[in-house]
């Protein structure tokens, strides 16, 4: 993360709906304040209807707090310059159906000005990046719900955005879909980007985000980073070598019994689902030579890699697969490691 | 530019794919072929010119008119409803270069429909009143009457304000006036005394009329005498009259003798030689009807003359320009209301203003009735009611807005074979179509600033 002035800045923001009659209906955002500092993934997590689509909705100018003061990259949400420098994916790819993936992400490269040149590469680049690049000539409006989410994902991206606004940017993606969106997330921060996003997959949020905001009923219920909200400080959790063996661990059990008075606990690691389909997936395909076109991609676009016009490889084609045990070790922070 | 350009191309993409749009496509093209085919004329040349400009076109003009209205309701209000419009209002996008750019896609199609539209029945014209085929050399000759445009020229009307002052006076001196009267409408009575017997002609009378000089640049001119005029007799079919052309120093250098039509509009064909050149142009009517009735003409609608000035392809393509710009002026309309409501409010509201545009000489009418307030009259009733000054008032602010829509019949100047100056053509096309609608794209993109998108039941 970078130091400097904060990306969003919200005081005291305060949204309330009114009715036909202009009579206050809902209040739908109460007294918010909190910011989002440079190259942070910030996540915004809530039941429904807590106010995260609100929040995100005045950070772009679709609605005006009623109270408080909204500055997004130091300025008005409604100023068109900073609309220049945000990309947006919202909760559901509201795009023109009859327009082709590559007619949609040319529509929305020209609404920012670019050139043809630096359109047609980057639509290029984006097409490879979302695994559509076979589908470049079909229409919109005959895609999947994730065919669509890839394209708006796309969309918010064209214009090589200083601060990204996700809205539910896993909703209807497959796990490797929803793997490729949170490494890109991660990379676009390693780029000094800054991004912003909710999702209902807790998992999703916890996997990338540096901050979490937890709204309910419009309110900030807990804020921080994912380690000061999820730290047990009064728990600890123990990782032994690989070539520990049950001895090893039956002595330390009887050893931590003697100085605590009760039994330690002890289990074998699991890895988690989403780590266990993708090594299946990866398997599966490095079998076959027949790929689909989800599998067939998908190095990150080189304009949003800082490589110029050249594509780099796919993280996952570069690293070798990563042993279990390793996995599990990047769990435990580095002082619990003894 | 990029912005509006993409706008633009979007518009046009979503309005040609709009089922409603197509519907009223497929019948501006029926309506453009069919109609000229099932209607039977009255067999004459300017009956079918009749069909084929002024209702041909004319029905092609209302239609091209809903399409532009509905197609530019759907621009804004649809992507507003189906949430499109998140992504475009989230990019570097001014609301005015959003309302321009859905406004100049649909231009595009306008801009097509109108050139099909006027294309087609061009066609059909040329193709129906083709030399091959009118064999009649009469039906030839109004043909080329018809088929051109020729400059409308209108008597001097002489002051009548000095005439009845003079009269006043006269009055004044003989006897007072009586109780009630004031002077100021004694004054406006007599003005239209004065202004009715310059437009009427006793039994066995005379009388006559100076037009301004009428453009001869070859040896001779061929002018077109139109009037239309009542008698005072009712039932008569035929006022039996002769005409005397001349000039100021020479009254009678033609003389043509006529049995015209009541109320109709008679027509004679006058041959101007370089006698007139550069002088004014007298027409005397002498009364010759044995039944003796008196015969009114109408000066503002009924008596002119016609000469040639331009030829009918010119007049065709202004005639198109202007039509043109109200089109445009629905389309901005249209977008507009698309601006600021939803889409069958929008709808709703951009047809009431569609008809409001069509009644607009009539609210102009309205408007020009004299507001008399309580403290401009010492003559006790003469004073409106508050209800009728609030009525008055809102019908003048309304003709204010409509004045610069008021305008002649395009198209029946064009069937007539009248010429379509190049200032009504600049008005129609660039005040109507294009100042109004960037006054329309002002206010808009001034609402549209203020107007949230995302409200949860702005869908």
């Amino acid at each position: 993360m970078n130091a400097g002035p904060p990306v969003i800045e919200l005081q005291q923001v305060t949204k309330i709906f009114r009715d036909f009659w202009r009579r206050p209906h809902v209040t739908a955002v109460r007294d918010l304040s909190f910011e989002v500092r440079p190259g942070e993934i910030f996540g915004l997590l809530g039941p429904n209807g807590s106010g995260k689509s609100t929040t995100i909705k005045m950070m772009l100018g679709l609605l005006f707090p009623t109270r408080g003061s909204l500055r997004v990259l130091g300025r008005s949400p409604r100023d068109v310059e900073v609309k220049r420098r945000i990309g947006y994916l919202p909760e559901e790819s509201y795009l023109y159906g009859y327009l082709t993936s590559e007619e949609t992400l040319d529509f929305y490269g020209r609404l920012f000005d670019l050139d043809a040149g630096e359109r047609k590469q980057r639509i290029d680049q984006l097409l490879d990046m979302i695994g559509l690049q076979h589908a470049r000539r079909r229409t919109v409006g005959e895609f999947s719900k994730g065919m669509a989410r890839r394209i708006g994902l796309a969309q918010a991206l064209i214009n090589d955005p200083d601060l990204v606004i996700l809205d539910e940017p896993t909703s209807g993606l497959d796990p490797i879909g929803c793997r490729q969106v949170k490494d890109l997330i991660q990379m676009l921060a390693r780029r000094g980007k800054t991004i912003l996003m909710t999702s209902h997959l807790l998992a999703d949020v916890e996997d990338v985000c540096h901050r979490v905001a937890i709204l309910y009923n419009g309110e900030i219920q807990a804020i921080g980073s994912i380690d000061e909200l999820l730290e047990e400080t009064t728990r600890f959790r123990m990782t032994l070598p690989p070539h520990a063996t049950r001895a090893h661990v039956d002595e330390l059990l009887a050893r931590g019994e003697q100085l605590t008075g009760a039994k330690p606990l002890v289990d074998h690691p699991r890895r988690d689902l989403e780590q266990f389909f993708l090594d299946v997936v990866e398997k599966a395909r490095t079998k076959t030579t027949e790929a689909s076109g989800v599998g067939r991609d998908q190095g990150m676009a080189g304009y949003l890699a800082g490589s110029g016009g050249v594509p780099p490889a796919s993280p996952k084609e570069n690293a070798p697969p990563r042993p279990v045990d390793e996995a599990l070790r990047d769990l435990v922070k580095p002082g619990d490691q003894p | 530019m990029h912005q509006i350009i993409a706008i633009a191309m979007l518009s046009l993409r979503n309005a040609v794919r709009s089922k409603i749009v197509l519907s009223l496509m497929v019948m501006l093209l029926a309506v453009v072929v069919l109609m000229p085919l099932t209607i039977k004329g009255d067999g004459t040349v300017a009956g079918l010119i009749q069909i084929l400009l002024s209702y041909t076109l004319g029905l092609a003009g209302l239609i091209l008119s809903l399409t532009s209205l509905w197609a530019g309701c759907a621009a804004v209000a649809s992507d507003v409803q189906d949430k499109s419009i998140q992504m475009v209002a989230t990019k570097p996008v001014a609301s005015w270069q959003l309302w321009l750019g859905k406004w100049l896609g649909l231009m595009v199609m306008n801009v097509a429909l109108v050139a099909v539209s006027g294309g087609a029945t061009y066609s059909m014209l040329r193709w129906h009143l083709h030399p091959e085929r009118l064999t009649d050399p009469a039906r030839q000759r109004e043909a080329a009457e018809l088929l051109a445009a020729r400059i409308e020229v209108r008597p001097v009307v002489p002051d009548t304000r000095d005439e009845a002052r003079q009269r006043l006076e006269t009055r004044l001196a003989r006897d007072p006036l009586p109780p009630g009267t004031t002077a100021r409408d004694v004054l406006k009575a007599l003005e239209q005394q004065v202004a009715i017997e310059q437009q009427t002609v006793r039994p066995a009378g005379q009388q006559r009329w100076t037009f301004p000089p009428v453009l001869i640049d070859r040896a001779s001119a061929a002018v077109t005498l139109q009037y239309r005029f009542s008698s005072s007799l009712m039932g008569v079919t035929g006022v039996k009259g002769r005409w005397l052309a001349g000039t100021d120093q020479q009254p009678v250098l033609l003389e043509v003798a006529r049995e015209s039509v009541p109320r109709a509009l008679n027509t004679i064909s006058l041959e101007l030689d370089e006698r007139w050149r550069g002088k004014p142009l007298v027409l005397t009517y002498i009364d010759m009807d044995p039944a003796g009735g008196t015969v009114l003409f109408d000066l503002h609608d009924g008596l002119r003359v016609l000469a040639p000035h331009r030829g009918f392809d010119g007049n065709f393509a202004r005639a198109l320009l202007v039509m043109l710009g109200q089109v445009a002026f629905f389309t901005a309309l249209g977008v507009t209301a698309g601006c600021l409501f939803s889409l069958p409010v929008a709808a709703f509201v951009s047809l009431f203003l569609l008809l409001l545009v069509q009644m607009a000489s009539y609210i102009e009418g309205i408007a020009g009735n004299e507001l008399v307030l309580p403290w401009q009259t010492d003559i006790p009733g003469e004073a409106m009611p508050w209800g009728t000054v609030l009525v008055t008032l809102v019908f003048k602010g309304l003709a204010m807005l409509l004045s610069p829509l008021v305008q002649e019949s395009v198209l029946e100047h064009l069937a007539t074979g009248r010429f379509i100056s190049y200032a009504w053509t600049v008005r129609g096309l660039l005040v109507q179509g294009v100042l109004y609608a960037l006054v329309m794209c002002a206010v808009s993109a001034g609402i549209m600033n203020r107007r949230e998108l995302a409200l949860p039941g702005s869908s």
